[in-house]
This record gives structure tokens, C-alpha cells and sequence, in this order.
């Protein structure tokens, strides 16, 4: 039996053609603080089951403990947004945050959500002078290009933003 | 009290769910760890529910669903998904494989335990058509006897209609003290406007019967797609659909026999009973798996010895129903034995059916 403790939380992994679903250890780290941390180029987790991303229900491996490379993932998704909210994230800001809607293409998906920005939102800085690798979403629908009918649901994804495309800003 | 069976790789899971069934609601609560031995513990066990984890190491749950559905042990058997994997498409996959309910982790207690007792405690009919056609190749067996009574015990349970498919003016109708005013002749000849619904005829105990034409018809106008009509629009309001089989194997019966979710195959306790049955086992082998045999003893005297018919037949026995001298004036008096004398051994014999049928 694959031991699993209370802190082991499940996410969502999507890469260009997998979707693979885990665990992770939360005790000490959200999601959001082990993919944004720039110490590492990988992720370690347990217990992944991988399925393609056309028959997402279809298992076709699974793996007691899997290594994720960072930059080749698409996004990854949470049921929950503090699973996925860096540690920074969690609290506000001084200049108040606002929620902007938007709209990102990815290799064979697209999603809708909303941005958390702290103060002005400016999209430059976000995609251009924002060191971290990712950005970070809430209230997501993801889905999937060539079957629309396919979605997935999250209170928080977590966007490579080397993959994104296109991004539509709502101008609320 | 239900036994219940949890497979899941997570042992919190398994703690939790054993503490949340098992104390809470005390009932009777298996565990297993993996796929695989969930598959073989629930096939040997038979729990009532179990409850599967979808994520699991060399069996996914998924296919542990497929495998208790396709076989007839466990057919029936109710089924939760419980999964991690908590998107719409894993919802539509868990239903798809077979899965009565399907819910994601992390479970809520009361949510679970709702959904738990609204699958214990709904007919099987609810999971999904329910048919059961009461078949010989040979007459005079008491095909028709046993059929009226197992829809009046299945009436106990829930909605049910009785189908007398005999194109030779069936006698379910006088078994049950009806007159035949309404039949499914009318609705094949056109000679009426009504709906199938109203071809029915509602006996006092709740039962609807869509009687044979009264006057025989030739067997090429009951058509197989008449068939199919008349049966989809009764499992769509009724619960349970018995049919009365004629002892014939045509377009039609083949029809039936597909359908069904089990077969009650009727032989007679004599040689040439047996004979026709072992043959006709042969012939439905397609179907052994829905086969539910009923040795049903019509005459008086010594039979041959329960163990000898067993083999001989190469199927299990799953009820002997022993003669029943009153069984005539039963049928003359309208009052089939499960009204008549429910206490009586025919009817006990009859239940031990029923239970089969419906993996009680």
C-alpha cells in the first residue's frame, strides 16, 4: 500500500500531451512556493497516474514517485487556492489587489480565469519584466483545444508563461 | 446492515470510511488496499456496495468497475467511485465504466453516508433496466405459473409489469382472475389508437399486465421491433419487466433473452424435461452467464436425486419449486399461490429466486 499522509494534496499536471495527476507533501510548502521557487529546476511527487490529454480518464502509467521539470510543464491545476498560492500570495497587499479576467492560449488548451494582481495591473510587467517562470490564475476553466467538450475546473492554476501564446485582458 | 467493501491504495481513506460505515452506520465493512485483490475480494465476498478509489496501483478502479459489471455476480451490485481526480470527464468516465454513484475526494461524511443509503436502499431497477424472462423450450413446465408469481413478489418490491408474450392466447391473465380486454395484439394490428401504457391492465396488487391477444396470431407479426418498443416503454416507467416466454426460439425470444438482465430458465424434474433443459443450456450458451436455473417439480412422486440433476445439467440449481397440489385451483380461482398462500413452500422456494435475482 502507497502510504499517504494528511498533508499529501492532489494536483493536476498538464504538459503538452499528458495530463498526470498526483500528490504532493503540503506540510510545508503550497504549490505555488515549490513552483515558483527558482532554487530548482524539478519537482518531486507521489503516486502520478498519467493519462493523454484526449482520453483524460484513460490511465495509461502510473509511478510511485515522479520528477516534474519545471519549464516543460503547461499548468498545473488545484482544487483548492491555497494549494496553490505562494505563501505571499495568501495575504494582501498594501496597494489592495484586484481581479482582472482573462483569457490564455496554451499548447492544446485555453483558459479563462482571473488575475490576483497586487496594486495596477500592468500586463508588460507580468509577462516581461516578472522574473518567476509562472503566473498564477483563480476561478479556472481549462480547455481543451481540439475537444472543447473536455474541460477542467480549479479554484487556481498555476500558467508556464513561456507556453502562453496569446492572453485576452477583460478591461474591467 | 449492509456489507460494504472499500478499495482504496490510501489507508487514511480506509480508516476513515471503515470509522464513518462502520461505527457510525455499523455496517459491515471489508477493506482492500489495491485494485486486483478489491476485485477478487468483492467477486468472492459479494458485498452489497463497494466503494472504489479510482487511482490505484496495477488495477485502476475504473477497471475493477468494468470487471464486477461484466460479471453476473456482481452485476447488480452497487458501486461508488470515490477518486481525487475530481473533473467532469472523470465523473462521465466512473459512469461510463459502470459505477452506480461517482464522488470526489475529499469526501464529505454526510455526503457519503447519503449517498451510501440512497444506493442501499433504492430497487436494483433504479441502476438500470431490469428485465427477467421466464423461459423453457418446452410447454407445460410451469413457465407461466412461475412467471406471474415472481412479478407478484417483485411487485412487493417495487413497480412491475408482466409481459405475456404467448402468441397462443397466454393464460397470465386468468392466472391473476383478469379478463384479457386489453393486449398487445391491439397494439400490433393498429386496431386502436391507445398508448402501450393503456394496454395495460392493473391487477389489485399494484401489478400491470400487458396481456397475450386472446385469439392466437401468427408468431411472424410480433416483430422484433415491436418487441423492442413495447419493452423499452415499460422499463421506462416500471421498475421491474417480467416476461412470460413462449417455448420457442426465434428472432424475438433471441431478442429478449439479450436484453434481459437475467434469464430464469424453467425445467421440469422428469428426463425429457431435463433432457430439453441440458440442451437448452447448450443452445443459450451465449447467455450462461444471466442464466438463473429453476427446477420446478410439477408432478407428485419420487424425483431424481438434486445432486444427479446437478450434474447432469452442468448449470446450478438456484431454486427447486416442489409440486403443489393446490396449484390448479389457484389458477382457477384468479389467486396465484404468493397471494393465496404466501406462507406455503412454493413461495418461500420463489423468494430464494427473487434474492438471487436481486443479489440479496
Amino acid at each position: 500500500m502507497r502510504v499517504k499522509n494528511r498533508a499529501q494534496t492532489p494536483v493536476e499536471f498538464f504538459s503538452q500531451s499528458y495530463r498526470l495527476s498526483c500528490t504532493f507533501d503540503a506540510r510545508r510548502h503550497s504549490l505555488g512556493d515549490l513552483l515558483y521557487a527558482t532554487t530548482s529546476a524539478y519537482l518531486m511527487l507521489d503516486n502520478a497516474y498519467i493519462s493523454p490529454i484526449d482520453h483524460p480518464s484513460r490511465i495509461s502509467a502510473d509511478y510511485p514517485r515522479v520528477i516534474i521539470i519545471k519549464e516543460s510543464l503547461t499548468f498545473a491545476l488545484t482544487t483548492y487556492r491555497d494549494d496553490a498560492l505562494r505563501r505571499d500570495q495568501k495575504y494582501g497587499s498594501y496597494l489592495g489587489t484586484q481581479l482582472t479576467a482573462v483569457f490564455i492560449t496554451l499548447p492544446h488548451f485555453d483558459i479563462s480565469g482571473e488575475l490576483r494582481i497586487p496594486g495596477r495591473f500592468d500586463p508588460r510587467v507580468l509577462l516581461s519584466s516578472q522574473t518567476g517562470m509562472f503566473i498564477t490564475l483563480l476561478n479556472v476553466t481549462a480547455r481543451l483545444t481540439s475537444n472543447p467538450e473536455i474541460t477542467y475546473h480549479g479554484e487556481a492554476a498555476i500558467v508556464n508563461k513561456n507556453q502562453v501564446s496569446f492572453m485576452g485582458l477583460s478591461d474591467r | 446492515m449492509a456489507h460494504i467493501l472499500i478499495i482504496d491504495d490510501n489507508y487514511e481513506i480506509l480508516e476513515m470510511l471503515k470509522t464513518i460505515l462502520g461505527q457510525r452506520e455499523t455496517h459491515q465493512i471489508s477493506l482492500s488496499a489495491n485494485g486486483k485483490d478489491g476485485l477478487a475480494q468483492a467477486l468472492k465476498e459479494r458485498p452489497d456496495l463497494a466503494i472504489v478509489d479510482v487511482m490505484m496501483p496495477e488495477m485502476s478502479g475504473y477497471e475493477v468497475v468494468r470487471r464486477l459489471r461484466a460479471d453476473s455476480n456482481t452485476a447488480d451490485m452497487g458501486i461508488i467511485i470515490l477518486t481525487a481526480r475530481g473533473q467532469a470527464v472523470d465523473k462521465a468516465a466512473a459512469l461510463e465504466a459502470g459505477a452506480s454513484h461517482y464522488m470526489s475526494k475529499p469526501v464529505n461524511a454526510q455526503e457519503l453516508l447519503e449517498a451510501v443509503n440512497k444506493i442501499l436502499t433504492v430497487p436494483p431497477a433504479q441502476k438500470g433496466s431490469v428485465l427477467y424472462p421466464v423461459f423453457s423450450l418446452r410447454g407445460g413446465v410451469g413457465v407461466t405459473t412461475l412467471a406471474v408469481n415472481l412479478a407478484l413478489l417483485l411487485q412487493h418490491l417495487s413497480a412491475t409489469a408482466l409481459i405475456d408474450f404467448s402468441p397462443n392466447s397466454g393464460h397470465c391473465a386468468s392466472y391473476l382472475g383478469l379478463r384479457p380486454r386489453q393486449h398487445w395484439g391491439q397494439f400490433i394490428q393498429k386496431d386502436t389508437d391507445s398508448t402501450i401504457g393503456s394496454l395495460t391492465m392493473k391487477h389489485h396488487s399494484g401489478l400491470r399486465l400487458l396481456a397475450a391477444p386472446p385469439i392466437p396470431i401468427p408468431t411472424e407479426q410480433l416483430a422484433e421491433a415491436t418487441v423492442e418498443l413495447l419493452l423499452a416503454v415499460l422499463q421506462k416507467y416500471l421498475h421491474f419487466v417480467v416476461v412470460d416466454m413462449p417455448p420457442v426460439l426465434n428472432s424475438t425470444s433471441t431478442l429478449i433473452l439479450e436484453k434481459a438482465t437475467r434469464v430464469i430458465l424453467v425445467s421440469g424434474s422428469d428426463s425429457p424435461g431435463l433432457q430439453t433443459t441440458l440442451r437448452t443450456v447448450q443452445a443459450l450458451q451465449e447467455y450462461h452467464h444471466k442464466l438463473v436455473l429453476v427446477l420446478n417439480h410439477i408432478a407428485p412422486g419420487r424425483q431424481l436425486p438434486l445432486s444427479t440433476v446437478q450434474r447432469a445439467l452442468h448449470i446450478p440449481i438456484t431454486a427447486q419449486i416442489p409440486y403443489y397440489a393446490q396449484e390448479i385451483a389457484t389458477k382457477q380461482a384468479g389467486a396465484p399461490a404468493v397471494l393465496s398462500q404466501p406462507k406455503s413452500p412454493v413461495v418461500s422456494n420463489l423468494q430464494q429466486v427473487v434474492r438471487t435475482l436481486l443479489r440479496k
